[in-house]
């Protein structure tokens, strides 16, 4: 299990050094210039054009991408990830300071996703085609399709503003205001669960269904075991190796899902500075926080890897 | 849920990015615009919570150039010698007054007594220090202070400082640019520290930021809240549904298309107020010959433009359709006529010019669906004479290179609202003249109608000028663009001046 471990710990070094290679790159060919970005329309002023190429060369992007690349690498590995052209700010503090709030966000979706799915996943499948199962076939198409945006503001529409029992947005720390964060947090929660849930859902019911069908269920039945042993340990085990691997690939997926909902409620997260970053070529930031991102990503694949090994003995062998 | 549907909105975009830059306009010389700022008269007290479309960059007064650090910070913590009264008039603010000895001096004297909010007494080196520093950062600010010839500091409340050129628009430059003490300067990207009617309390990017009232602000009863807090929400719709949740009582800028129909709406209040801003298509880019270099292709392209249509779809109706670029109730607005919707008369243009089979694209910039829909309408006009138009829609960054480069054959844009014509000059046609646009008479007029202080004299030469404007259409004007704001029925006091920025001094909650 050790060596197993540190094997796909060492594959993930080269996987995020392209991450690293690509996302300079790609933010760069981009079009788009961050020293006009910076001064706005009044680049055009004749008497401006210097004042522009002196903002590039302050920002350091007179120089050939390759040297700018390996100038970045070697502060990066110096703990030195840059300023914000925008702001000027360190975007190593910038995209910590963001960072908790996404984090709770997305472990709040994930709890309720989690805790819709596994139940009525499971009653769906052992109850098939009942009223129950087309219940929760319903809300899982439903939760595929509705566009997390729409869904948002009809929640908000409907909890702020008829009934007025929860806040409509903002982000407040809960070292703050625990109440407060966690009313805050429902909302954007659900809304940004609800995707997961129904894909969970859906994967949980086939799974199940598939295994409860399988031979030693049958057998686990004939010696005569309680159903519910039969369900948790025999059948529910077996069905969850698919379902960690989907949770774990939509678990990352959630993070692009947060960029929309971070926006709609005023959840002030990375998933937002990301996207505003990119708006504004403000090449630093946007580096450091999709390396952050892709190296937070990869630990997460990197983790469901070794809970794989964990579930299922035989992959630890190879 | 990807990414890919994300984008930034048209509040967002013109609240940041510096695409608007600077709303503040030169009114040149002494008199003063015609149109009254909306304006109700307020009491004293309560929290206003504003949403605002994007974020500020920094705290720096003299380097942020975004026209949303105007609304939030500039005319909120800070002051300047001079801000806009009344119609736009000047009134001073840390100036208690000044006179003009000769046509390159002014000499200001300070407001007795004014302090920063650390309680450091205003003095007038700091004018000569803040101007300074603002030189040096060049930002655009920097323009501003260009034609200063030199400071002198007279007492600890005058100063006097002289031009190199006469410069007919030089006091209204002024009004941006905050003054700041050395001491102040040195922390200022943590602390910002002013003299203005609210004191910095907090700023969390992309989130809000925090003032608390000025007890010794030197004006009485301002300002009308004890706190104010700028809340970032970069979606209108959304900001709509945390206005009527109580959650905001202001919302700074919304569509006006989207604004109008919450008229019926009791739960809010919606203020609609005409300002110089403008939406135009830029006809002189390096990439169509036909258009570049015949005036009468550009002159048949202007009559297909079906302005009553966009008027209606895109504006809901307000605004004042116009077709020179100087603000419809400054003095120096002339009324030039254009071209009537006519694609037949634009066929027999095209044939006088020997143009067969027309076709070109029309940038536009995403998020800023004001300028498609407009785009559209005119496609459908085009049509109609043969001439096949494309639109393209650009994300800011890019569309902003190839405006900046010229390199498109036909550019929508929106111009923030400016009070003096040289504001638009400077940026809008100066751009045209050195690149493009080749008449001798509209290059002298662009530099000497703002090198005399004479108001006649200057009404004649933009007169003139905003003649040749429409005859040579380097730019096709579409209208004057209206602003919104929303706020809750309880708010008073909220003001939009007819350049746009909005002002809350004033504003009180019951």
């Amino acid at each position: 299990m050790v060596r197993y471990a540190a094997r796909r710990c060492l594959e993930t070094v080269p996987t995020i050094f392209f991450v690293s290679v690509f996302v300079f790159a790609l933010i760069r060919m981009a079009p788009g210039d961050p020293a006009a970005m910076k001064m706005g329309r009044e680049a055009a002023r004749p008497e401006n054009k210097p004042k522009l190429e002196a903002l590039r060369r302050e920002m350091g992007l007179d120089k050939p991408i390759p040297v700018q690349y390996l100038y970045w690498i070697r502060d990066v590995v110096q703990g030195d990830f840059g300023e914000s052209l925008r702001s000027k700010q360190p975007t190593l503090s910038l995209f910590l300071q963001k960072l908790p709030a996404t984090l709770e966000l997305v472990a709040g979706a994930t709890l309720f996703a989690l805790l819709i799915a596994f139940p009525l996943g499971i009653i769906a499948a052992l109850h098939r085609g009942s009223l129950v199962d087309r219940a929760v076939m319903g809300f899982v198409s439903a939760g595929l399709a509705v566009p997390s945006f729409w869904l948002g503001l009809a929640l908000i529409l409907l909890f702020s503003v008829q009934l007025k029992w929860l806040p409509a947005s903002g982000y407040v720390p809960f070292s703050e205001d625990p109440g407060g964060n966690l009313k805050r947090l429902l909302m954007p929660a659900v809304t940004l669960g609800v995707y997961l849930a129904a894909t969970l859902m859906r994967f949980l019911r086939a799974d199940m269904i598939e295994v409860m069908a399988a031979d030693y269920v049958r057998t686990a039945r004939a010696k005569g075991l309680r159903e519910r042993v039969i369900i948790v340990r025999h059948a529910l085990k077996n069905a969850l190796i698919p379902v960690l691997t989907i949770a774990g690939l939509e678990i990352g997926a959630l993070l692009g899902g947060a960029v929309i909902i971070e926006q709609v409620f005023g959840w002030s997260g990375v998933g937002w500075l990301t996207v505003q970053a990119i708006f504004d070529r403000d090449y630093p930031l946007v580096q450091t926080a999709v390396l952050f991102v892709a190296v937070g990503l990869t630990l997460m694949n990197l983790l469901v890897d070794l809970l794989y090994g964990f579930v299922n003995p035989r992959l630890r062998v190879q | 849920m990807g990414i890919d549907t994300a984008r930034l909105n048209r509040r967002e975009l013109l609240a940041r990015a510096g695409l608007l830059g600077l709303g503040a306009g030169a009114l040149g010389g002494l008199a003063s615009v015609g149109v009254a700022p909306m304006r109700v008269l307020a009491q004293s007290g309560g929290e206003l919570v504003v949403a605002a479309g994007g974020d500020i960059d920094t705290l720096d007064p003299h380097v942020s150039q975004l026209l949303v650090y105007g609304n939030m910070l500039r005319f909120t913590v800070f002051s300047s010698l001079v801000r806009y009264g009344p119609e736009l008039s000047y009134v001073g603010e840390l100036a208690e007054s000044w006179e003009t000895p000769d046509d390159k001096t002014y000499v200001f004297t300070l407001r007795e007594g004014a302090t920063y909010h650390n309680g450091q007494p205003v003095e007038a080196s700091h004018v000569e220090f803040s101007y300074k520093r603002i030189a040096e950062k060049q930002t655009v600010w920097s323009s501003r202070v260009a034609n200063i010839a030199g400071y002198e500091v007279v007492d600890a409340r005058t100063i006097k400082i002289t031009l190199n050129e006469v410069q007919a628009d030089f006091l209204d430059g002024l009004v941006p640019l905050s003054i700041i003490s050395p001491e102040i300067a040195e922390e200022i990207e943590s602390q910002a520290v002013g003299s203005g009617p609210f004191k910095f309390v907090e700023w969390v990017p992309n989130d809000h930021i925090t003032l608390e009232r000025n007890e010794s602000y030197f004006e009485e009863g301002v300002p009308g809240v004890d706190r104010l807090t700028f809340r970032i929400v970069p979606e209108a719709q959304v900001a709509i549904t945390n206005l009527k949740a109580r959650e905001v009582n202001g919302i700074l800028d919304v569509p006006v298309s989207q604004a109008a129909p919450l008229r019926s709406d009791s739960d809010v209040s919606v203020m609609i107020v005409p300002t110089s801003s403008i939406h135009i298509f830029e006809l002189l880019g390096k990439n169509n010959e036909a258009i570049r270099t015949n005036v009468k292709v550009r002159q048949a392209i202007a009559h297909c433009l079906n302005k009553d249509a966009i008027q209606q779809t895109v504006f809901s109706g307000e605004g004042r359709q116009k077709w020179t670029f100087v603000g419809s109730s400054h003095w120096a607005f002339k009324d030039v006529p254009g071209y009537d919707y006519d694609p037949e008369r634009a066929r027999a243009l095209l044939e006088e010019a020997g143009v067969s089979n027309l076709e070109f694209t029309c940038l536009t910039i995403q998020g800023f669906p004001d300028g498609e829909r407009a785009a559209t309408i005119w496609q459908a006009g085009l049509a109609e004479a043969g001439i096949k138009m494309n639109i393209e829609v650009q994300e800011l960054g890019v569309w902003l290179d190839n405006y900046i480069n010229h390199t498109y054959d036909v550019i929508w844009n929106v111009f923030p609202g400016f009070a003096d014509p040289n504001y638009f000059v400077g940026l809008g046609l100066k751009p045209h003249l050195e690149d493009g646009w080749t008449n001798a008479e509209a290059a002298e007029l662009a530099d000497s109608a703002n090198q005399t202080l004479d108001q006649a004299e200057r009404t004649e030469r933009y007169g003139r000028l905003q003649e040749l404007f429409v005859q040579d259409l380097p730019i096709l004007v579409i209208q004057e663009a209206p602003q919104a704001s929303l706020m809750a029925p309880n708010v008073t006091g909220w003001e939009i001046n007819p350049l746009g920025y909005v002002l809350v001094r004033n504003v009180t909650v019951e």
